[in-house]
């Protein structure tokens, strides 16, 4: 359990604060409700290319990342499908200067043409250095819009291809920051040894005369239910086959969401998971197996994959993981082994707040999902899931139709 | 009604670090050091136990490594399935990693399931048995993983370099073959844990919340009798070869991207220069303000991110710029990196960008006390040299002191371009 207070500027910026007194470090982040699958589908890669313009400068800080290293701070962000995520870290003693730095982004971004240009180049740069120049490393390009054809996350954040970054201009850029980067549409958390009050002072100085921004209503348009398995075959030149599958699932705030998490961890979360031990070690075809969620808002994908040991063939491969999977359609998990597995939620969870850092963003996940409150209630919700519950889900997760399998064949 | 001046900085406050507290020591009867450090609020624990058994001891290459990986395979009473079933029922975890000096085995734990993970632990470092049929699964796979990573330009490059650095010979080199996997035979690892995986060649460091009983624990599974084999002090003495050629070029078809790897062997924590090119190393790319980030990456878009960074191990060290470019641009930011460098050694340091960095480092230290598992490693880094936090103060009073006068003497003495190597792997 984490002490959790929060409150809200009449702006509609939502604060959540946590103290800990036992670190000397305080960990600010930012949330914006914005991700890749806000974006027109013509021009994607535009959340994350914008999270790079964030570091720019803003209208009265020119560089943002030297005043906060002058402070001893850091700071990085992140983009996903779902959010944009920005976070820092300070020493304590500091902390208003990550309000001041954050606060001046949100009210006016430095816009430039040269700064659009650079970071164009930077982000081309590491789509290559991720997805390109990586083996297997344009996976994920090719299984979302096996997986999804309607709704947007089938398309990367890093975006659908490169043409989209090149093309991005001033004006895009200018009217993404204005749709989105509002004081209504962030979640602020803050982490530390701080006292709250201090907190409410900072946030309404600074963010306070922020005016709220027309925020575009959501209107994603819903992935219709599969109704026949899909298949690609692409050959690479890469030394091993390797596999993957992809199953529709619920969204992050459906009452099947933990279960089905619960059904990924027997399948290979540790050493004597299921996929471990039968097809690395038992049966020797795998040389590494992995299965887990995406973890997406909306509805999201449930992932199996593996890497092929040299000499075994696809069909059997996939084979011997159709097998895992109809294990769990046809018997009950057993108590013993159901327990193994929250035991070892309940011990992630509990490492999991060691970091102040770790808590705010997860802080600010679990308020745009609902309530922050909730963060300390995601054990009870494992352990609530029972056997017969996963045996109803893994029965209407692993169908053929509701699959779609990418063999990714070794050109060597 | 107060107007609020966004052009001016909330004003800052130093950090100022007097609190390094050393660990509390014990020695179990039988002579293994344990370091604590009873600190954090959550129910957890991390305990270190660490082995001079690291890359420099190995008879052959990837002894050390399949060694320790092995270790949860199989002891004389469990089956490699039963320890995992028994540390994933106690939701702890257990690392195992060789390096160029020392093979360290980490437990996280709850607090509350300690005796039993401790049990565990025990086992694997004294009964462990490296079945045959384990060891072939143990390296089929990480071969596999070898030959994924040999497609890697960056890999193709850093392992190139460090051949280049050390002379292929030297342990530190890490010099792989796909066929070495095939020339690993289960004599070999049971010789090596013997001689290593002994009492005289091990040390402990605990941290988090520790309860009374912790010690009792230790001593009960470690302190008390004599275990492992007898220790023969190593023999093992390698020389550093230096390598004629300065400059070399890996081909890799299709390559959309160079990897460049830039720089020399240095030497290790206990040299007096140390320190101070630590700090140097930063300034000029060891952090996102740094002077490579903001030529080649934020002004020239060349690149997602190069950097900078400066390796101590026990027998040297080394300095090494590391970066993937566009593959057009490969020799542009060779020059540039070259042009970064001598700019180090032929002009001062601007006291603006000195204190920025004094100050980004002095933030960086305050980390250490971000939690015990932190303060744990950040002690176990220089306990390697037999070194304590006095350490970090001495640290903080070189930073404090470096001028950019010492910084460019320092520079013209260790960052010459014509001491550098250079390796590129790229289409």
């Amino acid at each position: 359990m984490i002490s959790i207070n929060k409150f809200e500027l009449e702006n509609g910026l939502r604060v959540i604060v946590h103290k800990d007194t036992t670190t000397p470090i305080v960990a600010f982040n930012i949330l914006y409700d914005v991700g890749a699958r806000d974006e027109n589908e013509n021009k994607t890669g535009f959340a994350h290319l914008f999270e790079h313009l964030m570091f720019g400068g803003s209208e009265n800080i020119p560089n943002y990342d030297s005043e906060l290293q002058k402070t001893g701070g850091e700071n990085n962000a992140f983009t996903t499908n779902n959010v944009t995520n920005y976070y820092l870290t300070l020493p304590k003693q500091n902390l208003e200067t990550a309000f001041w730095l954050e606060s001046d982004r949100m009210l006016a971004l430095d816009f430039s043409e040269e700064k659009l240009r650079i970071q164009k180049n930077v982000v081309i740069e590491e789509y290559k250095q991720r997805y390109l120049n990586q083996p297997y490393g344009d996976v994920w390009l090719l299984l979302r819009p096996l997986a999804y054809k309607v709704h947007p996350y089938k398309w990367a954040t890093i975006g659908k291809n490169i043409s989209h970054i090149e093309n991005a201009d001033l004006n895009d850029v200018k009217s993404f920051f204005y749709h989105h980067y509002a004081p209504n549409n962030a979640i602020i958390s803050v982490a530390g040894d701080v006292n709250i009050p201090e907190i409410e002072r900072l946030a309404n100085k600074w963010f306070g005369k922020i005016e709220r921004r027309d925020i575009p209503l959501r209107n994603l348009p819903v992935e219709p239910e599969q109704t026949s398995a899909n298949f690609l075959e692409v050959k690479r030149n890469v030394p091993f086959d390797a596999i993957y599958k992809a199953f529709h699932m619920c969204d992050r705030k459906h009452k099947d969401f933990y279960a089905t998490d619960l059904i990924s961890d027997l399948l290979s979360n540790g050493r004597s998971s299921r996929l471990n031990q039968s097809l690395i070690k038992e049966k020797k075809m795998f040389s590494e197996v992995n299965a887990y969620i995406t973890g997406d808002i909306d509805n999201g994908l449930f992932i199996v994959t593996g890497k092929l040991m040299k000499g075994i063939k696809m069909k059997d491969a996939e084979h011997a993981i159709n097998e895992e999977l109809n294990k769990l359609r046809t018997e009950i998990v057993p108590d013993n082994e159901l327990n193994k597995i929250k035991n070892k939620i309940e011990s992630m969870h509990v490492f999991s707040e060691i970091s102040v850092l770790n808590k705010a963003m997860n802080l600010a996940q679990h308020e745009l999902l609902g309530d922050a409150k909730n963060i300390n209630k995601e054990v009870e919700k494992y352990r609530l899931a029972d056997a017969f519950q996963i045996h109803k889900i893994a029965n209407k997760l692993f169908r053929s139709e509701n699959s779609s399998t990418l063999y990714y064949k070794s050109a060597q | 009604m107060e107007v609020l001046n966004r052009k001016t900085a909330p004003q800052i406050k130093p950090v100022v670090i007097n609190n390094f507290q050393n660990p509390e020591k014990f020695i179990l009867e039988n002579g293994i050091p344990v370091y604590s450090f009873n600190a954090g609020s959550q129910p957890v624990v991390k305990i270190d136990f660490i082995f001079e058994a690291g890359i420099w001891h190995q008879p052959k290459p990837l002894i050390a490594s399949t060694v320790s990986s092995m270790l949860m395979e199989g002891t004389k009473s469990k089956t490699s399935k039963q320890i995992a079933e028994k540390l994933d029922y106690y939701g702890a975890f257990l690392s195992l990693n060789s390096n160029n000096d020392f093979t360290i085995i980490t437990l996280f734990s709850l607090t509350r399931f300690l005796p039993k993970t401790l049990l565990i632990v025990e086992d694997i470092v004294k009964n462990a048995i490296f079945p045959d049929d384990e060891l072939r699964i143990n390296l089929n796979k990480r071969k596999q993983s070898f030959l994924i990573d040999r497609e890697k330009t960056n890999q193709l490059a850093s392992r190139k370099f460090l051949e280049i650095l050390f002379g292929a010979q030297h342990p530190y080199s890490k010099v792989l073959q796909a066929g070495h996997y095939d020339m690993v035979k289960r004599e070999m690892l049971l010789e090596f844990y013997k001689k290593n995986y002994t009492l005289r060649k091990c040390k402990i460091i605990a941290s988090g919340k520790l309860e009374d009983n912790f010690l009792d624990l230790l001593r009960k599974s470690f302190g008390t009798n004599n275990w492992g084999g007898a220790t023969t002090p190593g023999i093992y003495n390698y020389n550093i070869q230096v390598n004629k050629q300065q400059k070399y070029y890996i081909k890799k078809e299709g390559a959309v991207q160079s990897a460049i790897n830039i720089g020399r062997v240095l030497f290790n924590r206990l040299h007096p220069d140390f320190m101070e090119m630590k700090f140097i190393t930063i300034l000029f790319g060891g952090y996102f303000g740094s002077r490579l980030m903001k030529n080649i990456r934020e002004d020239k878009g060349y690149t997602y991110g190069i950097s900078a960074q400066i390796n101590s191990f026990l027998q040297s060290g080394m300095m090494k710029i590391s970066t993937e470019v566009k593959t057009e641009v490969t020799q542009n930011a060779v020059k540039e990196i070259y042009f970064e460098l001598d700019k180090m050694k032929d002009e001062l340091v601007s006291e603006d960008e000195l204190e920025k960095v004094k100050s980004y480092v002095m933030g960086d230290l305050l980390t250490v006390f971000d939690g015990p598992f932190s303060l744990s490693d950040s002690f176990r880094i220089v306990n390697d040299y037999n070194l304590d936090f006095d350490y970090y103060k001495q640290y903080i009073e070189k930073i404090k002191n470096i001028t950019p006068a010492r910084i460019k003497e320092l520079s013209q003495k260790y960052l010459d371009k014509n001491d550098m190597f250079e390796v590129i792997a790229g289409a």
